[in-house]
């Protein structure tokens, strides 16, 4: 047990990096799907009709 | 206690750079009307209880546009506590027209007389007392670009606010005029509010159809207002809405006679209206808008010594991702004694896909510099009128070019402005079409085919830009001959900007906030579909065993891709790489490029020494991948934008039909240009008779007669009806 986690300590550690960005990905695109942002690449900031797909939101930006 | 400001002037007086100085906000403001609709609210810096309320930019309190009627709703029906009116000095008689109109609303009003930098670099004196003491309220002086007399103004409004005091009504219209409008507001005193009772009045005299409307007064007092209204006309020997605007700018001149001191005449050429001579010249504003974009192209991502965009390009993708990302990563992961699977889920998966799209970063934020240096010099705005122009003759709105000056960036915002169209018809096309126009994310797939296969050539890109214009009137002119799509097109009012230097902030804000976007996007939605694409061209079954496979032409990707080639055939790319990587385009334009990244290896280098465009090229000709170019341009967006489709349209039915019509469109353009290019290689046959046909069915809805056309010219008559 200890010798195989010993010869695979750096798959181990690499393959949990790997699954640790992943999860921080999906849960990125999940929040921005859920607050309606990030679908657009101009920058929902940047944008005059952004009070259109996220009004709660944008008011509470600019306060 | 809480105080509301509103923000009101006409588009381009710099409200909405107030709007941020005072807010602290940072909405960009992009040169050119109607592409804001919706009010905008933010705390003024320092005063948590002031709320400022910017609303969209408009010309008169009439109901003409969907920005006057949410403007006009606003202040009527929610009537802030005071109104920060914005001038732009520099064009002050025809902005002191909505000047006229907001103090009859009966809410303290501060004027703020803006660009007086400009006013007074051209030599011009404004008189603000003496503007002050005719219009009945306070006038205040400021440089809303320089951030000068912005607080100032916001102060002034708040004591207006708290002294809740309101202006004189100013001595706008004769006698006779005065005499109607005291008698309909006796006629309706008590039916509305007793603060807005001449603003009431004054729209009732004009038979404003939306308060008549609004007031669903009962029919004899109408024909009671309507007796005053006609003895009115009958007296002045007008219709009542030009009384009205003639009255008003009666006594604009008064006032401009008092108070204003020009130093040139006032039919003196500025050098705004020199350039413009020959900028939007009937001739040459065609050649020169084709030469700007090819300049703008070919620095950006062009092969030239001048491409500063494509040689720093060159650099993030060989020595920054390829050398020392990749290489190093690889060797180093391998040293540590990482499993092969894990080194090429890094590699060739994440970092190969990623890597891709990161690559053209450099040229998308030398192409976004480009365009929003052409937009805050007010060169954008000229665009659109020259555009008008061409569009008119099509059938088509100038206001329909708008969406698609804004989808350069990206294709949702720029459907979203296509709500500022009046007109349901030409609404629904313009949403159709709009998608038509690369976008940002479609940069880097015309950045990889133009170095792979065309040696960098700037004419590419450019190409691709006209093209998308070119398929946008295309399908004007088709879809306005159909019944569903006939009509006239809606009438186009835009102001042409002063051109000035571009401010470094806008410049480097815009570039920044499109730049970032996408880098963000590249982290996220293009890094999770560069592992699943790795795991699908990795893995598959060989002699029925599940497992990883050494060739990935027998992965579960090649044998998904493999069903759908055969329908890219005719348009050249029947290969499963090409169908795969138009359909991960769907996800976000850019993956057409994190999917070859991965599926050609880019962190690999071949024993030959060749890399991902090498391989590329292997695969597909100049023609193939011109015809790839196209179909993925023209075709249906990502899911972002079928989303802002779908939500514009608010009709499945019209959803599909946009995004039918779009993939439709590009396969025919792809087909016809893929099979006639196949011709000049010596090859004829069962597909260049299909593409011959098409381009003959083509060109048949082109030019056939619009049997919904009206052959007469409509006027409104509203106006002289009611003589």
């Amino acid at each position: 047990m200890w010798l195989w986690l010993s010869e695979n300590l750096a798959t181990l550690v690499g393959a949990l990096a790997v699954a640790a960005v992943l999860a921080l990905v999906a849960w990125k695109i999940v929040r921005d799907h859920r607050r309606h942002k990030g679908g657009c690449g101009g920058g929902c900031g940047s944008c005059p009709n952004a009070g259109f797909c996220h009004p709660d939101a944008q008011s509470a930006e600019h306060r | 206690m809480s105080i509301t400001i509103a923000l009101a002037g006409n588009p381009n007086s710099g409200k909405t750079t107030l709007f941020n100085d005072l807010t602290g906000s940072s909405q960009y403001v992009g040169n050119w009307p109607g592409v804001t609709v919706e009010k905008k609210e933010g705390r003024l810096k320092g005063h948590k209880d002031v709320v400022i309320q910017d609303l969209p930019g408009i010309y008169s309190l009439s109901p003409y546009t969907l920005e006057e009627v949410v403007a006009r709703s606003y202040l009527v029906k929610e009537k802030p506590d005071a109104i920060l009116n914005i001038v732009d000095g520099t064009n002050i008689e025809r902005n002191l027209y909505l000047t006229t109109q907001l103090i009859e609303l009966g809410i303290p009003v501060v004027v703020a007389v803006n660009m007086m930098d400009l006013v007074r670099k051209n030599g011009d004196r404004i008189d603000t007392n003496k503007l002050g003491e005719a219009l009945g309220c306070k006038v205040v002086e400021m440089s809303a670009l320089k951030g000068q007399g912005s607080l100032e103004a916001a102060e002034a409004a708040i004591a207006a606010a708290q002294e809740k005091k309101q202006g004189e009504h100013p001595h706008v219209f004769t006698g006779s005029v005065e005499h109607a409008i005291a008698h309909i507001e006796e006629s309706i005193q008590g039916r509305v509010d007793a603060q807005v009772l001449r603003w009431h009045a004054v729209k009732l005299f004009e038979r404003d159809e939306k308060e008549l409307q609004e007031l669903q007064l009962a029919q004899d007092l109408k024909t009671h207002i309507e007796q005053h209204i006609a003895d009115c006309e009958k007296e002045l020997d007008d219709d009542a809405e030009s009384i009205i605007t003639n009255q008003r700018y009666a006594y604009i001149s008064r006032v401009i006679d008092r108070a204003v001191k020009k130093k040139a005449s006032r039919h003196a050429l500025s050098v705004s209206d020199k350039i413009d001579r020959i900028v939007t010249n009937r001739i040459l504003a065609l050649p020169i808008f084709v030469v700007v974009m090819w300049a703008v192209y070919t620095i950006a991502m062009g092969g030239t010594k001048v491409s500063i965009g494509t040689m720093a390009t060159d650099w993030t993708n060989d020595v920054l991702v390829s050398e020392w990302i990749c290489g190093n990563l690889g060797a180093w992961m391998e040293a540590i004694g990482c499993a092969p699977w894990l080194t090429g889920l890094v590699v060739d998966g994440i970092v190969a896909g990623v890597g891709a799209v990161i690559g053209f970063v450099p040229q998308m934020l030398v192409l976004f510099f480009l365009l929003a240096i052409l937009e805050d010099v007010g060169y954008m705005a000229r665009i659109a009128f020259i555009m008008d122009r061409i569009f008119r003759r099509f059938g088509l709105s100038g206001k329909s070019f708008i969406p698609m000056l804004v989808a350069t960036g990206c294709g949702v915002p720029g459907i979203m402005a296509s709500r500022t169209i009046e007109n349901d018809r030409d609404r629904k096309m313009t949403i159709m079409t709009t998608g038509f126009i690369p976008c940002g994310a479609k940069m880097p797939i015309i950045g990889l085919f133009a170095g792979a296969l065309f040696g960098g050539s700037g004419w590419i890109a450019t190409s691709a830009y006209f093209i998308g214009v070119g398929a946008v009137i295309v399908s004007g002119i088709i879809l306005k001959k159909t019944k569903l799509f006939a009509g006239d097109p809606a009438p186009f009012v835009m102001e042409l900007p002063a051109y000035h230097i571009p401010s470094a902030k806008n410049v480097l804000h815009a570039t920044w906030e499109r730049g970032w976007s996408f880098i963000k996007r590249a982290g996220t939605v293009i890094l999770a579909s560069s592992v699943v694409l790795w795991f699908l061209q990795g893995f598959g079954f060989v002699d029925g065993v599940f497992g990883m496979v050494e060739d990935n032409n027998t992965s579960l990707l090649a044998s998904v891709g493999n069903v759908v080639a055969p329908v890219f055939a005719p348009l050249g790319f029947g290969t499963w790489q090409g169908a795969v990587a138009t359909f991960t385009g769907l996800i976000a334009k850019e993956n057409v490029v994190a999917t070859f990244g991965v599926l050609y290896g880019f962190a690999e280098v071949a024993e030959d020494g060749a890399e991902i465009w090498t391989l590329l090229a292997g695969d597909f000709t100049a023609l193939t991948a011109y015809s790839f170019m196209i179909f993925n341009l023209l075709c249906a967006p990502c899911f972002a934008a079928i989303g802002a489709i779908k939500r514009e349209m608010n009709n499945a039915k019209w959803t599909w039909i946009a995004i039918g019509y779009m993939c439709g469109f590009a396969y025919v353009v792809a087909m016809i240009v893929y099979q006639l290019g196949m011709v000049f290689a010596g090859h004829f046959g069962v597909g260049t008779v299909v593409a011959l046909l098409l381009l003959a069915g083509l060109v048949y809805l082109l030019l056939r007669k619009n049997k919904y056309q009206d052959s007469e010219l409509r006027v409104p008559v509203r106006s002289v009806a009611a003589k």
